[in-house]
């Protein structure tokens, strides 16, 4: 079991390590000439080969891409020049929002998730292809429509909650609505299939038929074995779930990584973007480890080696 | 549980419904994307204070020569509709075309050369699934230089992955199969082998995620509009609508509304499209 958490310890780093070269790769194919962006336009020709000269930009590449390595590797992800300040502060004061958001998100999902799918599998029927069309519908709309058009209902018509900012709880109420819910419907239909699937299968037979209660066996034997699957997904589901915070945080004029991404994306702010993207990146593989570790704790027979 | 299961609702060799639905939409919509312009002949980045209220506003739906209004520039909505319509749905195809090649040939290789070789495309395959899409989209085309061009690299650059994983899938089922060794002992090369036996069964599968993966497509050009990446003014894509008017939403919902509505159309066309496809091809 060590070795295997090892070997997923290791797949991480390897992801980070290549979302830190896809970043080194994409600031060196930007065309123009670094130094003269960061020394201004009334730089003098003097200035701009001083920069030159501390930033090593005339190094070979493969010089660059080591020194960047390093600098990453000990946490330094450049300087920004949209914020004036050095990535690694703007990100540290906007990544607990966006967690916040994301983990409350994340909570609501799975707790219309399951409770719905286990409920639609026992009732079957119009319930049943209800959930089918209505997540399929959900899918086809982006996260930002539904979240504006919950401000222009409960924020601007009702007056019933604020139109945006992070000031007091009750403006997570509307960010964490529009991401928990379509999420968690979509998860719903597919915690379904899988609970559909696992329902026929001999153990579940013979537990209805020692006289186990419908809801023990339910949530003793039928969720676990359902959710295994689902987990692997559910880790990759997380790369999309950032996505939209990232989108829905902009909606809703939150601070946060998303209204980073804006201003990096607006005023062309390549550190800035890039060091969002390491962040993530390694965001992302943790989480994936999160649930590799989460597997082997809820199955025995990976525990065990089998 | 015990006895027949219930019977299929479905008679063999029609379409399901969710496949005529989806189909129906998308022609209607790129017939309307394509002839609308034609009827409305009005130029979509005419600007002009005749198309806007005497306080500088934009106008609403109905005004006379605006059917559904003028955006804040005085613009007409209805071509710029069209417009970006066509060229959201341009990108979308364009990228999923460029994605579903480059996905096709990776899984392939990947199932076809010696391990290693094999393991490490895939390992990479990986990489490129766990990347966060939307922000690897964006960098992209925001490094290459704003414009529809790089929007596609970007898109592309996101969705070869999830297709060269579903092509690596199938490829290595089929590869056991007794057909294909069957044409193997027979002396068939490896390019008509993937060719004439694994390539026609392959298709259908990676048929339904391209589609699926065009919604995907509709869907990040509109979040990459609304953040500002993607498709530059003059041009517009429905995205890039979407995100230039977001501030207008109170005074004026009609500039959100319509470029959403044909939005979430055409993204449940290409999901009802990919879904219906997707479980026929697993039914199978």
């Amino acid at each position: 079991m060590a070795w295997y958490i090892a070997r997923r310890l290791l797949a991480a780093l390897i992801t980070v390590w290549i979302v830190a070269t896809a970043g080194f790769l994409l600031v060196e194919l930007i065309p123009g000439d670094p130094a003269r962006s960061l020394a201004g336009p009334t730089a003098t020709r003097e200035t701009i080969a001083e920069i030159r000269a501390t930033y090593g930009f005339d190094d070979p590449l493969p010089v660059r891409y080591g020194q960047w390595l390093a600098r990453v590797a000990q946490g330094d992800l450049g300087y920004s020049f949209a914020k004036s300040e050095a990535v690694v502060s703007v990100l540290a004061r906007s990544l607990p929002p966006t967690l916040m958001l994301t983990a409350l998100a994340f909570l609501l999902e799975i707790s219309i998730a399951i409770p719905l799918a286990l409920w639609v599998v026992s009732r079957g029927g119009l319930a049943d292809r209800l959930l089918v069309v209505v997540a399929g519908a959900t899918a086809s709309v982006p996260a930002f429509l539904v979240g504006l058009l919950l401000i222009y209902v409960f924020g601007f018509r009702l007056g019933w909650l604020p139109l945006g900012g992070a000031a007091s709880p009750s403006s997570y109420v509307l960010p964490v609505v529009t991401l928990g819910v379509p999420f968690g419907l979509v998860l719903a239909r597919l915690l379904r299939t899988s609970l559909l699937e696992q329902q026929d299968q001999p153990y579940i037979t013979f537990s209805h038929a020692i006289g186990e209660r419908p809801w023990s066996v339910r949530w003793r034997h039928l969720l676990p074995n359902a959710l295994l699957p689902l987990l692997a997904i559910l880790a990759l589901d997380f790369a999309g779930l950032f996505s939209s915070v990232a989108v829905v945080e902009v909606v809703f004029s939150m601070p946060g990584l998303g209204a980073d991404l804006l201003t990096g994306l607006r005023r062309l702010d390549t550190a800035l973007i890039v060091g969002i993207g390491i962040v993530a990146g390694l965001l992302v593989a943790l989480v994936n480890l999160i649930a590799d570790v989460a597997v082997i704790a809820i199955d025995p027979r990976v525990r065990r080696g089998t | 549980m015990i006895g027949p299961g219930p019977l299929p609702t479905q008679a063999r060799g029609t379409a399901p419904w969710g496949l005529r639905v989806g189909v129906t939409l998308i022609v209607l919509l790129s017939v309307l994307v394509i002839i609308g312009p034609l009827l409305w002949n009005v130029d979509p980045t005419y600007e002009s204070s005749a198309g806007l209220s005497p306080l500088g506003e934009p106008l609403d739906a109905g005004a006379a020569g605006h059917p559904l209004g003028s955006d804040p520039k005085g613009r007409d909505l209805l071509a710029r509709l069209f417009y970006a319509g066509r060229l959201t749905l341009l990108t979308a195809l364009v990228s999923v075309a460029i994605a579903t090649a480059a996905g096709l040939l990776v899984g392939l290789l990947a199932a076809n050369t010696r391990r290693l070789a094999g393991s490490v495309l895939m390992r990479f395959t990986d990489l490129g699934l766990a990347i966060p899409g939307l922000l690897l989209a964006a960098a992209i085309a925001t490094v290459l230089g704003r414009g529809t061009l790089s929007l596609v690299v970007g898109l592309a650059a996101v969705f070869w992955a999830p297709i060269a994983r579903v092509t690596y899938g199938q490829a290595i089922v089929l590869k056991e199969r007794d057909y294909v060794e069957a044409a193997q002992v027979m002396g068939g090369g490896m390019a008509t082998i993937l060719g004439r036996h694994v390539l026609p069964h392959l298709l259908p599968v990676v048929a339904a995620y391209a589609a699926l993966t065009v919604g995907w497509a509709v869907l990040f050009e509109s979040a990459l509009g609304f953040l500002g990446a993607g498709v530059q003014e003059p041009d517009a894509s429905i995205g890039s609508m979407l995100g230039s008017y977001l501030i207008y939403y109170r005074s004026h919902p009609g500039l959100i509304l319509f470029p959403a509505i044909f939005l979430g159309l055409l993204v449940l066309a290409a999901n009802l499209v990919g879904e219906s496809l997707r479980t026929r091809t697993e039914e199978r």
